[in-house]
């Protein structure tokens, strides 16, 4: 009785101090990716490198996983024979980049993701690339570009006026000017047969 | 054209001139209607749902909500570094994922206080205001960029002053920070923030004009200083 009593009074301790832990922070192989992102490649005007923003994202995205040590090194892998063939491309910056160039180096982004169990698509209509997690959430969605150190790439900056509809207020011109054809055409042919 | 010949064409067309033309030209316009004014509709239906419903809204399905307030003398785990520096162990901050509420943001002088949410997409500017996931979360210790509408949840910013306080709680401490400037400035002016500083700022912006319907070229930011609150541990190695 004493020893159950003794038990149960541990288990009630334990599960009063314990403190929740989550898989946060950036490790040793995360802080090697993130290093290696902010490194440049050499391409034909010059050293380019990730813009900060997206650099950015990834160190936000790695503080909420644990990245084990050969994930790692198999992103490095990756990252620097996408940097090889970049800097063997000929190309100024991605947008540059044939089609098959495109493709291939969309090949290095996949293998990158994949490795943390990601998936990766491009939309050529809104030439967006984004990267979905495990969980098929989107965890990255911007335009692929380099830009030259320091430089951002996108415009962080979001419309913040009124939540308004465009499409609203065109429907709404479409609207009045059928309208008003249609009464006056209604006029017309009224007259036209009055006379 | 004679009067009998008239009345004979009405009386011929009568079901479709009369009848199902008004009809689908009342629906059609009903339609159009409801298209163009909807979404200037909905504001106030979900305001007058919210003040007449008995029950809490739902919006679980629309995005995820992490935040725990942290009491007064409640206390976090901590860990005291080289610098003498106490910062919030890692491992008990729940690190929010894009989309996720995980604080609020509050000032008091100007009547704000707000759902956080790390991400600015539309649900989250649609339900608070939200940083911008390529800043980063309070108490990292970098630029820290926030957005809001300016019709509704940053309307506020308008009543900003420098050496207002803004509060921002969230699950793993609270933090303060002292408004030191605004200004109005263009949307593609690179130079009103710094996403690579490497010290603690809170950035807030809104459209301008405030009450302007529809795109502007202006934001309205608002720049604050770190007051306090305890920083978080980025690495996960030990360092006592």
């Amino acid at each position: 009785m004493k020893k159950l009593s003794a038990i149960l009074i541990a288990l009630v301790l334990v599960a009063a101090t314990a403190v929740t832990a989550f898989a946060a922070g950036i490790n040793s192989s995360e802080q090697a990716v993130l290093d290696e992102l902010k490194t440049s490649v050499a391409m034909k005007d010059g050293e380019m490198v990730i813009p900060t923003e997206y650099v950015n994202q990834a160190e936000n995205y790695f503080n909420t996983i644990e990245m084990t040590e050969a994930q790692s090194k198999d992103i490095i892998a990756i990252i620097e024979d996408g940097k090889k063939f970049l800097a063997n491309s000929g190309a100024s910056n991605i947008s540059d980049l044939t089609f098959a160039q495109k493709q291939e180096l969309l090949g290095y982004g996949k293998k990158v993701v994949g490795v943390l169990d990601m998936t990766m698509s491009y939309d050529k209509t809104t030439k967006k690339l984004t990267i979905f997690d495990p969980n098929g959430e989107v965890a990255f969605s911007a335009t692929p570009y380099l830009t030259k150190t320091g430089a951002i790439a996108e415009n962080p900056i979001k419309t913040t006026g009124s939540d308004i509809n465009y499409f609203g207020f065109i429907a709404l011109g479409a609207a009045a000017v059928v309208l008003v054809a249609g009464g006056t055409m209604f006029v017309v042919k009224t007259k036209k047969e009055r006379a | 054209m004679s009067d009998k010949k008239r009345r004979h064409r009405h009386k011929k067309n009568g079901g479709k001139s009369f009848i199902i033309l008004p009809i689908i030209f009342l629906f059609g316009t009903y339609l159009v209607l409801y298209l163009a004014l909807a979404p200037s509709f909905s504001t106030v239906f979900s305001a007058v749902g919210l003040i007449f419903s008995d029950n809490e809204k739902d919006y679980s399905t629309e995005y995820e909500n992490i935040f725990v307030p942290v009491s007064e003398n409640s206390t976090l785990p901590t860990v005291t570094k080289e610098d003498n520096q106490t910062y919030v162990k890692i491992d008990a901050v729940e690190y929010p994922n894009y989309g996720n509420q995980f604080g609020e943001l509050i000032i008091e002088d100007c009547g704000i206080d707000n759902k956080l949410f790390f991400g600015d997409g539309e649900v989250a500017l649609r339900n608070g205001v939200g940083i911008y996931n390529g800043s980063f979360v309070p108490g990292y210790g970098g630029t820290i960029l926030v957005a809001g509408h300016n019709n509704t949840y940053f309307n506020g910013l308008k009543y900003a002053e420098k050496g207002q306080t803004v509060v921002i709680r969230t699950s793993y401490g609270n933090y303060e920070y002292r408004i030191t400037d605004t200004a109005v400035k263009k949307a593609t002016d690179r130079s009103a923030y710094d996403l690579n500083a490497d010290y603690e700022n809170l950035i807030m912006y809104t459209c301008y004009p405030f009450d302007e319907l529809g795109l502007t070229d202006y934001r309205f930011f608002v720049y604050a200083e770190y007051v306090s609150g305890t920083p978080i541990d980025k690495s996960t190695e030990e360092g006592e």
